[in-house]
């Protein structure tokens, strides 16, 4: 008696979707089963047709407008972090009760002609300064909304997001907003010191390539930067190079692993 | 950076593009503009791909939702029904001075396949993407995969023999 073989099987037969044990099944029904070989036959012939007709050099044409969809560049300004981080008010010092004195004034016009990356820091600590002086609203989410600060930045950055635990250096966890620069999501979390300004870590899409921890100093402050599984991570503030390391020490930057683990700054780790 | 991939990879995938986006909307012409849409609409969410998955699956997904909308739209709009797309082939013709496709009667009769059936016959046989692949991009099931497969191909094989040899009316001529 010939067993009927359907034809959602026969077509994943065909499309090799079967696995070796279905494979062999299904080889020895069709040595017995001449309707079923019939309708294997077609479906391959019909899919030399289909791809034959739909042949990419079919579809070759490009058109203008494509073209110059992907040509444009959307209009920048010369500091693009500090464009959008100014869109935002970060207020600090009030919070934490300390009136802070930066004797740093800020001009956009000593930005000095460097390099995106060197511009891109200098602009987190310009902008640092001007939302340092803030005294309201110095995050959009506060931090009794971790939960879901956690989840809605991690899916904006496509990963998961957990705050890190920087009460060891005596800071507190005030909350978070969301940045964009170029289109691109920042998540930005902010955390108060008893003395002294508050303190952020950004993260943002970044490299490909893994790079190490760098502090570099900017406007009077330190900005500590590294880049890690396509990630790029900023820790700014008016701290010290030690508290910049042991602040990066803290954040784990494994994008589906808990908080806390961490990693030591030199580590390379696998790129993913 | 992610954009910058993104942007760069989709004028050589474009052919590849044009190609599904034809499959859906039975129209060489309607498949373009789809494809313009769902292309400017990638480029605002290119943080939405991961970096080191399917950029192409990614783009796909894009055009099939960007064409359930503009449907929906239409359908508020003009109470058209959607079927009305299957037939575009026939009465398309030329459309554009500069863009004159010739099909010939295997891709004719594709398009006259149900939407559904042209969607999946598209990917799987032409683009060798996996049930699995072709599950996640249209938001189906893996089994309605297999299922849509396996009847669009037999009914495009009925089709091809019941027309016999190609016809050299209401074609679109490809370059």
């Amino acid at each position: 008696m010939t067993v009927y073989i359907d034809d959602s099987t026969l077509a994943a037969y065909v499309d090799g979707e079967l696995d070796p044990a279905q494979l062999r099944e299904i080889d020895l029904l069709l040595a017995g089963d001449p309707r079923a070989r019939l309708k294997v036959r077609r479906m391959r012939e019909t899919t030399a047709l289909l791809r034959a007709a739909c042949a990419e050099s079919h579809f070759q044409d490009v058109p203008d407008r494509l073209l110059a969809l992907v040509e444009k560049r959307p209009a920048r300004a010369a500091n693009p972090w500090l464009r959008r981080m100014l869109a935002a008010s970060v207020l600090l010092a009030s919070l934490v009760g300390t009136d802070v004195v930066l004797d740093h004034v800020w001009k956009p016009e000593n930005v000095a002609t460097l390099d995106s990356r060197e511009a891109m820091l200098d602009e987190i600590a310009a902008y640092h300064l001007v939302y340092a002086r803030q005294t309201e609203h110095l995050v959009e989410v506060p931090a009794e909304r971790r939960e879901h600060i956690e989840a809605w930045l991690g899916s904006l950055l496509n990963r998961t997001l957990r705050v890190p635990d920087l009460s060891s250096q005596g800071l507190k966890f005030e909350g978070a907003r969301l940045l964009a620069i170029d289109t691109y999501p920042v998540a930005q979390l902010l955390w108060s010191r008893e003395h002294g300004d508050p303190v952020a870590l950004c993260v943002t899409f970044g490299s490909p390539s893994n790079r190490p921890l760098d502090i570099e100093h900017h406007r009077g402050l330190n900005v500590g930067s590294w880049d890690e599984n396509g990630y790029t991570y900023v820790v700014v503030g008016a701290i010290t190079e030690d508290s910049v390391r042991r602040i990066a020490a803290k954040v784990d930057t494994g994008t589906g692993a808990g908080m806390g683990a961490g990693i030591g700054l030199g580590e390379v780790p696998q790129q993913g | 950076m992610v954009e910058n991939h993104v942007r760069s990879a989709l004028v050589p995938l474009y052919p590849r593009l044009r190609r599904f986006a034809a499959a859906l909307t039975g129209s060489l012409a309607e498949g373009d503009d789809l494809v313009q849409h769902a292309c400017e609409r990638a480029l605002t969410r290119t943080y939405q791909w991961q970096p080191g998955t399917r950029l192409d699956g990614w783009l796909y997904r894009i055009i099939q939702n960007t064409w359930a909308d503009e449907r929906k739209s239409a359908r508020n709009r003009t109470q058209a029904p959607i079927e009305a797309a299957t037939d575009t082939i026939g009465d398309d013709g030329v459309r554009r001075a500069e863009a004159r496709i010739t099909l010939d009667n295997v891709y004719r009769e594709l398009c006259n396949l149900p939407e559904e059936q042209r969607a999946v016959l598209t990917l799987v046989c032409v683009d060798g993407l996996s049930y699995k692949e072709v599950a996640e991009i249209l938001s189906i099931p893996v089994g309605t995969v297999m299922s849509r497969v396996a009847r669009g191909r037999l009914a495009l094989a009925d089709r091809l023999d019941a027309s016999g040899a190609h016809s050299g009316d209401n074609v679109l001529k490809l370059r």
